[in-house]
């Protein structure tokens, strides 16, 4: 796999493993891979790939059985529990495919979710949370629950969420997979801005062939390990 | 501008949660009700019967009570009058000792109704309680108690049957112990010939002298006579009742029932609770939160479960005590003391039997794999 990243690499891994199943099946195999600071990376392949697998263990919610997994400064191998807290509070924020806010708090509310825990005041956290759904169109919601929300709207709030505590590295899982695809370009254009507003890493994994449209490189994947890279005019050719 | 009225904290979120589910909120915290309802009722009945007893003891400003030692009951102690009197006077340190028999008879329609005997000379001698009318001069005149008065719904004046014969009401008197006040006053010897008991007397009212300590006096007549018990706190009328003692540990024991009943409830809520929220709970591990972030949301929960039920159980644990204080007999005995004591250690107990009762669930919740979760449908 190529190297873009260099010595400005926010991500690298080195021999990175991930199996189940007592090792029958290798959902992750033999990954090497550099990301450097401020990429917007797309992730394609079938399901089953291992995809969300190799995204779950950059955002530190499953760890790797082999190799080297480096995010922001952090080995990911082993990490302590509170390290692995403060990790994913502070250096990735996650966007699922189904937005999974908190269905009995407020938009507002769940947007200062992530930052319950960290040093910031309830007055400093209710401004963050205003700011960022003013920033993604939301201001007039902000005291809806999530089960009036529209889809589009909900995948904005858990992208604000995301971006809560202003991570170096933002990742999503199929973010535009439940929209329709006028909702999902806007989305998109959203995540776009932001990431480049605030040139955070974005790490998309997706079957959506206009996401990755817009990225700079377009990672394959293919039983668990990475077949070819394009860049995103190569990608739409294919 | 928003003023931060809607910032996000623990306590918030925990509402929230408890709001979600309102019946079954409700109805768990009922659950945890029932126990504080138990605890409430229970403990201002017992405390209003020790207090009673404390009372009893030290009516007319005695110092101690004088019973017939090994004894099952208090109302079983048998003493000869003059014998005992004798034997209490050459105490050094015993002012004087006023003999009383304590016995239940028929009264009107009451199959049976405390009867205290005083001889005439004795009545008002620690003070006078009385509140209206005159002290018995003859043997065919009673006293009542306030309680006694109310529950015959008899006064001053009135005619009152004791085993069909007829004795005039010349007084109504108040004490500050419940079960002095639900008795009838009557001449100890017309109560001795009644109970069939000449010459006994069930209990010795002891005034010591001020310069002495009544502890002192009370060790030093068991010592001279080991017939006799002295009784001068509630704490120690075990002595001579073990009715007492033995209310106040069946007491806790259905009080603890109720209460172990309702963390079981509890225990099974939040772990439904917590299975039902696999995927959130999931969240908020990915989004940063420590296992001990969680723990504290589950128990707080619990918490919040225990103080609902603290405000349902305490009015109706409240209401419980009066219920139970009115019916008839125990009108005559039972007067519930209301201060902060039940109510604080109702609160103590449900909230910490409810957090007990939550600590599998929420260990359970903080062992939730995020990635796992993230899968959970």
């Amino acid at each position: 796999m190529s190297d873009n990243a260099g010595s400005n690499a926010v991500v690298s891994a080195r021999g990175l493993v991930r199996y189940y199943e007592q090792g029958r099946v290798h959902a992750i195999d033999d990954l090497d891979f550099e990301i450097a600071t401020g990429e917007f990376i797309a992730i394609r392949g079938p399901s089953g790939c291992g995809k969300t697998t190799l995204l779950n263990l950059l955002a530190a919610i499953d760890r790797p059985d082999r190799g080297t997994l480096n995010v922001a400064g952090y080995s990911l191998i082993d990490m302590s529990g509170a390290e692995i807290n403060e990790f994913r509070r502070t250096v990735v924020g996650l966007v699922f495919q189904l937005h999974n806010l908190l269905p009995d708090l407020t938009a507002l509310e769940n947007v200062q979710v992530p930052m319950l825990g960290t040093n910031r005041s309830p007055r400093q956290r209710h401004r963050r949370a205003r700011e960022l759904l003013d920033r993604i169109g939301l201001t007039q919601r902000a005291h809806a629950l999530p089960t009036v929300l529209s889809g589009g709207e909900r995948q904005r709030v858990a992208i604000a969420r995301a971006l809560a505590n202003e991570p170096r590295v933002l990742l999503a899982d199929e973010p535009t997979g439940a929209l329709d695809s006028k909702t999902g370009e806007r989305l998109l254009d959203l995540l776009d801005e932001l990431q480049r507003d605030a040139k955070t890493t974005l790490i998309v994994v997706t079957h959506d062939p206009h996401i990755a449209q817009r990225a700079g490189r377009v990672i394959h994947m293919l039983d668990g390990r990475f077949v070819f890279e394009s860049d995103a005019a190569d990608d739409l050719r294919m | 501008m928003d003023s931060g009225g809607s910032s996000l904290t623990l306590l918030r979120m925990t509402t929230r949660n408890l709001y979600r589910r309102p019946m079954r909120t409700s109805l768990t915290a009922l659950g945890v009700a029932v126990g504080v309802v138990a605890i409430v009722a229970f403990t201002t009945i017992v405390r209003g019967l020790w207090d009673a007893v404390d009372a009893s003891i030290h009516i007319n400003d005695a110092e101690l009570l004088i019973f017939q030692a090994d004894i099952a009951a208090d109302f079983l102690s048998t003493l000869d009058e003059k014998e005992t009197r004798a034997k209490l006077t050459a105490i050094t340190g015993v002012e004087n000792a006023v003999g009383t028999l304590w016995h239940a008879l028929p009264v009107e329609n009451h199959l049976l109704f405390f009867i205290l005997g005083l001889r005439l000379e004795d009545m008002g001698s620690g003070g006078d309680n009385l509140i209206r009318g005159r002290y018995p001069t003859s043997d065919d005149e009673v006293l009542l108690g306030a309680v006694a008065q109310r529950v015959l719904d008899k006064d001053v004046d009135n005619t009152l049957h004791i085993r069909d014969e007829p004795y005039r009401i010349v007084g109504i008197f108040q004490s500050e112990s419940v079960f002095i006040d639900g008795a009838i006053v009557i001449n100890l010897p017309r109560l001795q010939r009644l109970a069939a008991k000449e010459g006994s007397v069930t209990v010795f009212q002891v005034h010591v002298d001020p310069d002495k300590n009544a502890d002192a006096v009370g060790e030093e007549i068991e010592r001279r006579y080991p017939e006799l018990i002295a009784v001068g706190e509630a704490s120690e009328y075990h002595k001579v009742d073990q009715g007492l003692v033995a209310v106040d540990g069946m007491v806790w024991a259905v009080s603890f029932m109720a209460i172990v009943i309702g963390s079981i409830i509890v225990a099974n809520t939040m772990w439904m609770s917590v299975l039902e929220r696999t995927r959130e709970i999931g969240v908020l591990r990915a989004v940063g939160w420590s296992r001990r972030r969680i723990v504290s949301m589950i128990i707080l929960e619990a918490a919040g479960v225990g103080f609902i039920a603290v405000l349902l159980g305490c009015p109706a644990g409240v209401g419980l005590a009066k219920l139970s204080a009115s019916m008839p007999v125990a009108e005559q005995f039972l007067e519930p003391v209301f201060d902060t004591g039940p109510f604080l250690l109702a609160l103590a107990i449900a909230i910490v039997l409810s957090v007990f009762g939550a600590l599998l669930p929420a260990w359970r919740a903080a062992r939730i794999s995020p990635a796992e979760a993230l899968r959970y449908e």
